[in-house]
């Protein structure tokens, strides 16, 4: 369902009027009038992630907006705003989150619905083509999480989700250029995929069933995130279970704070926590020795981490005690562009499993090696038309932007200041889970 | 035999009365005038004291003020305390002000803030020449060529900057001076209406108003960004910019309204009924009569609207505007600029940014009632 037209609230609230203008049910156009019942209700489903997902939850559980800022780091942001099924936003009882009873109530909604889906058709065409008209990609990223999308003191965007949109480019346009950044704060992102304003979301966004069959798909895993401790090196600490009856400092309104919870009565232990309005003062409040542990997503607190005043004298266990998938997001029901999503990350894991980087993938197009390095060029086989794209296609992604491992180390691994280890991101063959289906 | 008592000593000198001009009577009249005023005055300077020794040394004695990274506003890396990291401030300067505008096109803000002070300054300070032909270029030009310039214009060789790019203070400016530009004038339409005889237009106006001030600024913006776009067809986009824009100049319209208003409400009727038994014609009688002494009225009322304005454009960032205060949260997660002091030092300077010009207009407003008063000899 393209085009959302009708929230779910005028069911439910059922408007006197509606009941007087149309009268009783009357017989005698039952067929069309249940055509667009179906479509009412269609709008109906499709709109309501936004407001299960996007807007509701992240109001109700930051507890307001002023701790917008903090939560702009990867961990928190994204598991405050974990959509919560419609039924359990609403109060029990309540006529909002049940479907109106009344069939005349319903063909009111189903017929407004309709005049409003006479405006032409939005998606009739695939995003691509939309993309390629308009002749740039407009990528939904954060307002700013350090290594994954932050502007850089000229002001241009520079991470880990950045270079995947700007790849996306590369392998559309071949010029990593054509990508607009539209910054999305927490509580609007999933809305501005499902109203197409952002043609992909790379927003360090935790990929979860919820979210999936929300009106929403996701590309392949760009970054497996988890919660993480962060603790003094002088305490000789080597994993959580260490932490028994350890006091842990967390950002208010997070799922951290669940996680925690959960996973240390799973492992019979017993901790005590302290919460803090934002992520300045969690981290002052583990600094001044309040906690014995910093917790969040492990890939902020190597940013964390810096901002002590010595980031020596603490460490990051390796251990995580929850899954965070990162990946890009982006609009169901467009097959061929969630193809072109996808692949375009599989395209780089590939390029470094078979050692094409950006500095020597020219040279070895001319003399490729492999059958394989002769497929992923597109020297072979139409892999990139059938994607809707051109054979080059990840060549041009390799020659503009680079294969995953240059692009990880550049924004956040070693090359960076955040020094973040490959770890769980290590190819497949190197033991991590960064695992690309083969082109062929 | 009578006696005379004769004084045989001059009567020696009083005591002269206490100073009545000099500094220090000053501070006796009006420091310490009473026991009360007194213990105000030395719990006061005791706070004072307590206060600004600490934070004139943060802020100057121990800060850092040039440097390539955080590194260099590390105590260890200084071999002393470390206060403020300026350092961090110079650098991330360029995108504090410009936001992510093209480096090459920077020129064009740059134009655009000379011509604001151009223009402000020629409405602002009263003596200057030709002062309406000034508020017309403030009001009527300066709109224009502000947008020309900052948006592009194919046409007069401007590259087209599309307003995803904007950010810091050129939005922070861009919001409050529509919101002022625009509230000011509408307003004044808007009160005039709400008082008008003509009960559907005072009906609509009153609807306007009462709806606008009904609503949180929050959720309008809410509205404008994040839940607009689900009720639009897909191929109609409206400018993100644009949108919190027009969401912010109705709601400040609707308060200015309100203020407007009460300074209508302010002037006698007998002086309208005394313009109207001149001959006057309503127009003449709102221009000459009426609008300038309710005005004069309210002037603290509209600068107060105009602060709050300047101040609540800050909440554009929560729906992703890049504002100065959001691309000031961007720049201080920087890891290569993570210092232990860099966020206070990010949080200062924007305190001291929205200082600077809040008590400016503050101070302006001041003048500018002295000024008013003057003319009825009741200082």
């Amino acid at each position: 369902m393209g085009v959302l037209t009708k929230p779910c609230w005028a069911e439910g609230s059922r408007p006197a009027w509606t009941r007087r203008v149309l009268g009783p049910n009357r017989a005698g156009s039952r067929g069309g009038v249940l055509a667009i019942g179906t479509l009412g209700e269609g709008c109906c489903a499709a709109i309501t992630p936004a407001w299960s997902s996007g807007v509701n939850p992240a109001l109700d559980r930051a507890g307001g907006f002023e701790g917008n800022a903090g939560a702009e780091k990867a961990g928190e942001s994204d598991a405050r705003a974990d959509p919560i099924p419609l039924k359990d936003a609403i109060p029990a009882g309540s006529s909002f989150g049940r479907r109106a009873g009344s069939r005349p109530v319903r063909w009111g909604i189903g017929i407004l619905a309709a005049a409003l889906l006479l405006a032409p058709p939005a998606q009739a065409q695939g995003i691509l083509a939309q993309v390629k008209a308009r002749g740039h990609l407009v990528c939904g990223v954060s307002q700013g999480v350090a290594g994954f999308s932050m502007p850089d003191s000229q002001g241009q965007w520079r991470g880990l989700d950045v270079e995947f949109c700007r790849a996306m480019a590369a392998a559309i346009f071949d010029d990593p250029d054509k990508v607009r950044f539209i910054p999305l704060a927490s509580p609007a992102r999933f809305t501005a995929v499902q109203s197409g304003e952002v043609d992909v979301l790379a927003r360090n966004t935790t990929w979860t069933l919820a979210r999936d069959t929300a009106a929403m798909n996701f590309g392949a895993v760009n970054f497996y995130d988890g919660q993480g401790f962060l603790v003094r090196k002088d305490r000789n600490i080597a994993e959580v279970r260490q932490l028994d009856r350890a006091t842990i400092c967390l950002q208010q309104g997070t799922t951290t704070e669940l996680n925690l919870a959960d996973w240390f009565r799973a492992h019979g232990l017993t901790q005590s926590v302290v919460t803090f309005a934002n992520s300045e003062q969690t981290l002052s409040g583990y600094e001044s020795g309040r906690c014995d542990a910093l917790s969040t997503d492990k890939s902020s607190l190597f940013g964390e981490r810096l901002k002590t005043a010595d980031p020596e004298a603490h460490v990051i266990l390796d251990e995580l005690i929850s899954k965070e998938p990162f990946a890009p997001a982006l609009r169901q029901g467009d097959d061929q562009w969630r193809d072109i999503v996808t692949w375009t990350h599989y395209a780089m894991l590939n390029a470094e499993e078979a050692g094409l980087t950006r500095e020597n993938v020219e040279a070895t197009r001319k003399a490729p090696a492999s059958p394989n390095v002769r497929r992923i060029l597109g020297l072979e086989g139409r892999y990139g038309q059938d994607l809707g794209l051109t054979n080059d296609w990840a060549f041009r992604i390799i020659r503009h932007v680079g294969n995953y491992g240059e692009v990880f180390s550049r924004n956040v691994g070693e090359g960076s200041a955040l020094k973040v280890p490959r770890g769980l991101n290590a190819l497949w063959t190197q033991g991590g889970l960064q695992y690309g289906p083969p082109i062929r | 035999m009578s006696e005379t008592f004769l004084r045989t000593a001059e009567v020696p000198p009083r005591a002269p009365p206490a100073a009545v001009g000099g500094p220090f009577a000053w501070v006796r009249r009006n420091l310490f005038s009473s026991l009360g005023n007194a213990a105000t005055t030395l719990v006061v300077l005791a706070l004072l004291a307590l206060v600004l020794p600490p934070l004139f040394r943060f802020l100057v004695l121990d800060a850092v003020w040039t440097g390539g990274s955080g590194e260099a506003c590390r105590p260890e890396a200084a071999g002393r305390p470390v206060g403020a990291c300026w350092a961090f401030i110079h650098e991330k300067l360029g995108y504090l002000v410009y936001g992510s505008y093209p480096l090459a096109e920077r020129w064009r803000p740059d134009a655009v803030f000379a011509l604001m002070l151009l223009g402000g300054g020629w409405m602002l300070w009263l003596d200057a020449p030709r002062r309406g032909l000034g508020a017309l270029f403030f009001f009527g030009v300066f709109p224009v060529a502000a947008y020309l310039l900052l948006a592009g214009a194919p046409a007069l060789g401007l590259k087209p900057v599309p307003t995803g790019l904007w950010g810091g203070m050129i939005v922070t400016f861009v919001v409050s001076l529509v919101g002022i530009v625009v509230s000011l004038p509408l307003g004044i339409l808007l009160a005039l209406g709400r008082r008008s005889d003509l009960p559907v237009i005072r009906l609509a106006c009153t609807l306007f108003i009462e709806f606008w001030r009904g609503v949180p600024l929050i959720t309008v913006l809410f509205m404008a960004n994040v839940m607009l776009p689900l009720f639009l067809p897909g191929d109609i986009t409206i400018d993100r910019l644009l949108r919190p824009l027009v969401g912010v100049a109705l709601f400040a319209s609707a308060y200015m309204a309100e203020v407007v208003r009460g300074g209508l409400q302010a002037v006698p009727p007998g002086q309208a009924q005394a313009a109207r038994a001149l001959g006057l014609t309503e127009l003449q009688i709102l221009r000459f009569v009426v609008l300038p002494q309710a005005i004069k009225i309210v002037v603290p009322g509209i600068v107060n609207t105009f602060i709050g304005l300047f101040k609540d454009t800050t909440l554009v960032s929560i729906v992703g505007i890049a504002d100065f205060i959001r691309v000031l949260e961007s720049a201080r997660i920087d890891p290569r600029w993570a210092a232990p002091s860099v966020p206070v030092t990010a949080y200062a300077f924007a305190a001291l940014f929205y200082f600077a010009f809040c008590f400016g207009m503050a101070r302006y407003a001041a003048f500018i009632e002295r000024r008013l008063a003057a003319g009825e000899g009741a200082r």
